[in-house]
């Protein structure tokens, strides 16, 4: 397998864990509080769902950014979504929260 | 990223792997040792004596409540802890009282009684098994909250490691059966398929309800998301979510009954010695409470409890089970008791313990995997490159330094004086200090060797595995020179968490010889090998 694999250039690598870490994170968290808004019933409960959910986002944004062909890539598919996480927060926020 | 999605993976798994490991091994092996921690506790306060767990409790609660009214009358809350089979001793413990103007939090002491005198046994100063289990979490010498974080992001990178490892594993079901001794790099790589293999269940059970413990302080942007972004939000979803059972102080004072005047009623409705514990809550308040659990319920399922006013003394409501909870909530129950395990029972509490040093060793041989294929490559270099060096004297100095600091710990425990001041400190300093010493030793190995850095790093495996060997077995023998609760007694007694400790000891200083003598064998091939290389010069690849 390993004589196959054409060397990673440095900077792709550091991108990636970059976007692993942080960007997952960041995509974790958004994901997260986007499924504890669209859970109906009481607050607790969502909130710890999203909770719960938030690790198993984490743990798939991360296999997504070291599997991606290119970093560019990787961070575009932890963007698209996060993107569009913010806009359902901003959307469904409870009002007075900042 | 490389090629096709397994290769991909392939490569995620080994370098996060690597990067993770020795942090990672260090929380299993802690974490394992944290299934015993309460028998390890024992252990290190050979002061107190083994009475069993019978005896008549209304006594016991005497001696408790007399002892409690002497050290601690201002406290809000007494709990009483009667002797149970992990813990064979009268404890008891109390609140005092935090004050809201300065923001001091009421903080837990407790003492272990003695059945015989009523007075508090006085033990060494220890941090016990206690501590293990929770540097399993939060680490030692660095601030919580870091420790938090760094452990946070280590399971999360393991959960994606186990991942991984499934997806770039061809034959899963096969490897379940196959193990290849005497191949070298691929008996590596069955042992490493083998322990991750079995009990993955379990490591990915551990891995995510880990997560799930320390989820509202790696997440708390989640919480801030429906309950708003300062200390107050945090606060408001805590209390929804941890609701605690039983009244609130009313801050209107009155007299209350003794715990003690209460026993022949719960005696006559549960019999005698049936009590787990008993407790009284807002002390000297109009709301006061006592609570009395019923014995043999440890987690899962919450002991069937008595709840008594304790100014009138009638009793006010009857819990047998919990409270229905909400979805989450339940999962979240569920998860983290199998991952506390406190529930467990002897046979199960050795699977649990079992469990967690498969893991261990699951990630031990995969370090050692990572150097054995790269040196495989590069036969010839005796020297080896910065980076193999590096990763050679971190396994060593984690994968077998750390259990030989370990028993330093024990060591250290029998032989430093009591009484010293912050002797629980220096046993662990013990710890840290033989556990660094176990890093520099392989760096200084090969200097009377004149030899190449591998060469002193391959005698040092060897080495420190004897070291392991004799200190493991060194632990009972010392446990026999300085104290009266040695394997003789231990055994005659019936102690069987004592005589546990020692037993265990013992056999791991076993499994360590063996691993000594199997790891010399590689050595001398190796070596062997290598001299034939550079004495006739020729181009060899290994098997």
């Amino acid at each position: 397998m390993a004589n196959r694999t054409k060397s990673v250039s440095t900077t792709s690598i550091i991108s990636r864990v970059v976007a692993a870490t942080v960007g997952g994170y960041l995509a974790a968290n958004l994901g997260a509080i986007v499924i504890s808004y669209l859970i109906p019933g009481a607050l607790a409960n969502a909130v710890g769902v999203g909770l719960q959910i938030s690790f198993l986002i984490y743990a798939c944004a991360v296999l997504w950014v070291f599997s991606a062909r290119s970093a560019c890539r990787a961070w575009l598919g932890l963007l698209v979504p996060g993107i569009c996480c913010t806009a359902l927060i901003l959307l469904l926020m409870p009002e007075g929260l900042i | 990223m490389i090629g096709s999605f397994r290769q991909s993976m392939s490569w995620l798994h080994t370098w996060t792997g690597l990067v993770l490991g020795w942090i990672l091994y260090f929380v299993f092996v802690t974490g394992s040792a944290g299934y015993f921690d309460t028998e390890i506790d024992r252990w290190m306060q050979p002061e107190i004596n083994f009475k069993g767990t019978g005896g008549d409790q209304a006594a016991m609660l005497g001696l408790a409540e007399q002892r409690l009214k002497q050290v601690a009358p201002d406290a809000v809350e007494w709990f009483v802890n009667f002797p149970k089979s992990r813990e064979p001793f009268l404890a008891v413990w109390w609140l005092t009282e935090g004050s809201p103007e300065t923001g001091k939090k009421g903080e837990w002491h407790n003492e272990k009684i003695d059945l015989d005198s009523g007075e508090p046994i006085v033990t060494r100063e220890t941090g016990g098994g206690q501590l293990l289990y929770r540097m399993h979490y939060r680490l030692h010498y660095i601030p919580t909250l870091i420790a938090y974080w760094l452990i946070s992001l280590c399971s999360l990178f393991l959960l994606v490691v186990l991942i991984s490892g499934v997806v770039i594993h061809k034959k899963i079901f096969k490897d379940f059966f196959t193990f290849r001794p005497g191949k070298k790099q691929r008996s590596w790589l069955d042992m490493h398929n083998v322990l991750s293999v079995l009990p993955l269940p379990f490591h990915l059970m551990i891995t995510y309800s880990g997560l799930l413990l320390l989820m509202t302080v790696s997440m708390p942007l989640v919480i801030g998301g429906s309950y708003g972004f300062d200390e107050e939000g945090q606060q408001q979803f805590f209390e929804e979510v941890f609701a605690e059972d039983g009244a609130h102080a009313s801050g209107m004072s009155a007299a209350n009954i003794t715990m003690s005047e209460l026993m022949p009623m719960i005696e006559s409705r549960w019999g005698q010695g049936s009590l787990g514990y008993i407790s009284i809550e807002n002390r000297g308040d109009q709301n006061a409470e006592i609570h009395a659990g019923k014995k043999g319920f440890d987690g899962i399922a919450t002991a069937p409890t008595l709840v008594f006013s304790a100014v009138s003394g009638e009793l006010q409501r009857v819990v047998n089970s919990e409270v229905e909870l909400a979805l989450a909530a339940k999962f979240y129950e569920v998860m983290t008791n199998l991952h506390e395990g406190v529930f467990a029972g002897p046979m199960l509490r050795w699977l649990y313990f079992l469990s967690g040093l498969m893991g261990a060793v699951m990630i031990a041989t995969g370090m050692v995997l990572w150097v054995v294929k790269r040196r495989e490559k590069s036969v010839k270099d005796e020297h080896g490159s910065r980076g193999l060096r590096l990763v050679e004297v971190l396994n060593i100095g984690t994968i077998i330094g750390l259990p030989i600091a370990i028993a330093a710990y024990f060591i250290a425990n029998r032989l430093i004086p009591a009484g010293i001041p912050d002797r629980a400190d220096v046993e662990v300093l013990v710890l840290f200090i033989v556990w660094g010493g176990s890093f520099l030793y392989p760096l200084l190995r090969r200097l009377p060797l004149k030899r190449k850095a591998l060469t002193g790093m391959r005698c040092a495996w060897v080495e420190l595995l004897w070291l392991a060997a004799a200190s493991y077995v060194f632990v009972p023998v010392l446990n026999l020179l300085t104290t009266d609760k040695h394997l003789i007694n231990s055994i005659t007694q019936g102690d069987w968490a004592m005589a546990g400790f020692d037993l265990t000891l013992m056999v791991f200083g076993g499994v360590f010889a063996i691993a000594a003598l199997k790891v010399r064998e590689i050595k001398n091939e190796v070596d062997q090998y290598t001299k034939e290389l550079a004495s006739n010069g020729s181009q060899g690849v290994v098997q």
